[in-house]
């Protein structure tokens, strides 16, 4: 028997790889999006800080500019540093 | 509520943002309860009102107690901190006339040395109701007499305090205050707990966060017999949930369940 494939359509899954479920900020999946966007993927990508301690960029970034004072990370309140 | 959601998600950009968040919260606080707490909204529209009702934990100056709070949040949460205040009268160091409760997690980090709270200790966007909660909780039975709201209070609390309990003026009148509550619960057709077991509620822990799970039932669906396997991994998968919820808010979660889990925990390590 011959098989004649007229077309096909490649179906991918992907995943952060983040130490957490949850953006600790907006509560939302990592694997979703923070609440200011619709399509989660690399138009809203987590960053880490060098604490270790992720977050989705916008969320992070939103918390750092509303802060006068010191930068300091959410979660643990060590000084905020982007992770390289 | 549908209407309602998209008419606010429309109106503003920001807006979405808290009120996902409260859902979120709220519906978290109702199906993992903290103990000694009941929450709901003030209005049923109005995600941005809550009511809560605080039962006074055994053994303390409070058991007894029924006291009704509202916790109002601002539009830009969780980056601005809510505010609590209580609606029974209260006679606390930390809580003012009015019933607003200071405590340096609902304070903005602003630099403000005359407060004598570092911006470390104050509110920040991983705060939560349920560390809300915790902290008014063992605010009552432990004021903070540094930086007191009710300077009166302060000062009985402190004589109360070190007299080791022979001054008893601060004492009556918190009794007093719990006794006048009975009413309020009964008002409200609520039965105050009054012993450790009634106040501990024993939580079930459902995973975190269901859109990931869904995720994860499409990938694993073959190893997925629940009905079989449920008893058996119900503990475990409890100790593992209380365990990120751990990590993700700062260990609040193991409290929520103390009482059960160190029982659990001692009666565990005794068979084995």
């Amino acid at each position: 028997m011959k098989v004649k494939i007229k077309q096909w359509n490649g179906v991918a899954s992907w995943l952060w790889v983040a130490n957490d479920e949850n953006c600790g900020i907006c509560r939302m999946s990592f694997n979703g999006c923070c609440p200011d966007c619709k399509v989660p993927g690399d138009d809203c990508p987590l960053v880490w800080g060098q604490c270790s301690h992720c977050f989705h960029m916008h969320c992070i970034l939103k918390w750092l500019n509303s802060q006068q004072v010191q930068q300091q990370c959410p979660m643990c309140r060590q000084e905020w540093k982007f992770k390289e | 509520m549908c209407s309602l959601l998209s008419g606010i998600a429309m109106a503003h950009h920001s807006t979405p943002s808290s009120q996902k968040a409260l859902m979120m919260e709220l519906k978290s606080l109702q199906e993992q309860p903290v103990e000694g707490f009941r929450i709901g909204l003030v209005e049923e529209s109005d995600l941005y009102n809550w009511e809560v009702a605080i039962f006074g934990p055994p053994n303390t100056l409070y058991e007894g107690g029924y006291f009704k709070s509202h916790i109002k949040f601002p539009i830009d949460y969780p980056y601005s901190p809510p505010t609590f205040r209580f609606l029974t009268k209260m006679w606390h160091p930390n809580i003012y006339e009015n019933g607003d409760v200071c405590i340096s997690i609902l304070h903005p980090p602003v630099d403000d040395p005359q407060s004598g709270e570092l911006p470390s200790e104050r509110w920040n966007p991983t705060q939560n109701v349920r560390t809300i909660l915790l902290s008014v909780i063992s605010l009552l039975n432990e004021p903070n007499t540094f930086s007191p709201a009710n300077v009166d209070a302060s000062v009985m609390f402190r004589k109360w305090r070190d007299s080791k309990g022979k001054d008893k003026e601060y004492a009556e009148i918190i009794r007093k205050q719990v006794v006048s509550t009975v009413a309020d619960a009964e008002r409200d057709g609520v039965k105050v707990p009054t012993t450790l077991a009634e106040y501990c509620v024993q939580t079930r822990v459902p995973s975190q966060d269901s859109s990931s799970d869904l995720l994860y039932d499409d990938l694993y669906d073959d190893d997925m017999e629940e009905e079989e396997e449920e008893d058996e991994e119900e503990e475990e998968s409890d100790l593992e949930s209380g365990g990120e919820a751990g990590v993700t808010s700062g260990g609040e979660g193991g409290l929520t369940t103390r009482c059960y889990n160190d029982d659990q925990e001692d009666s565990g390590n005794e068979d084995s």
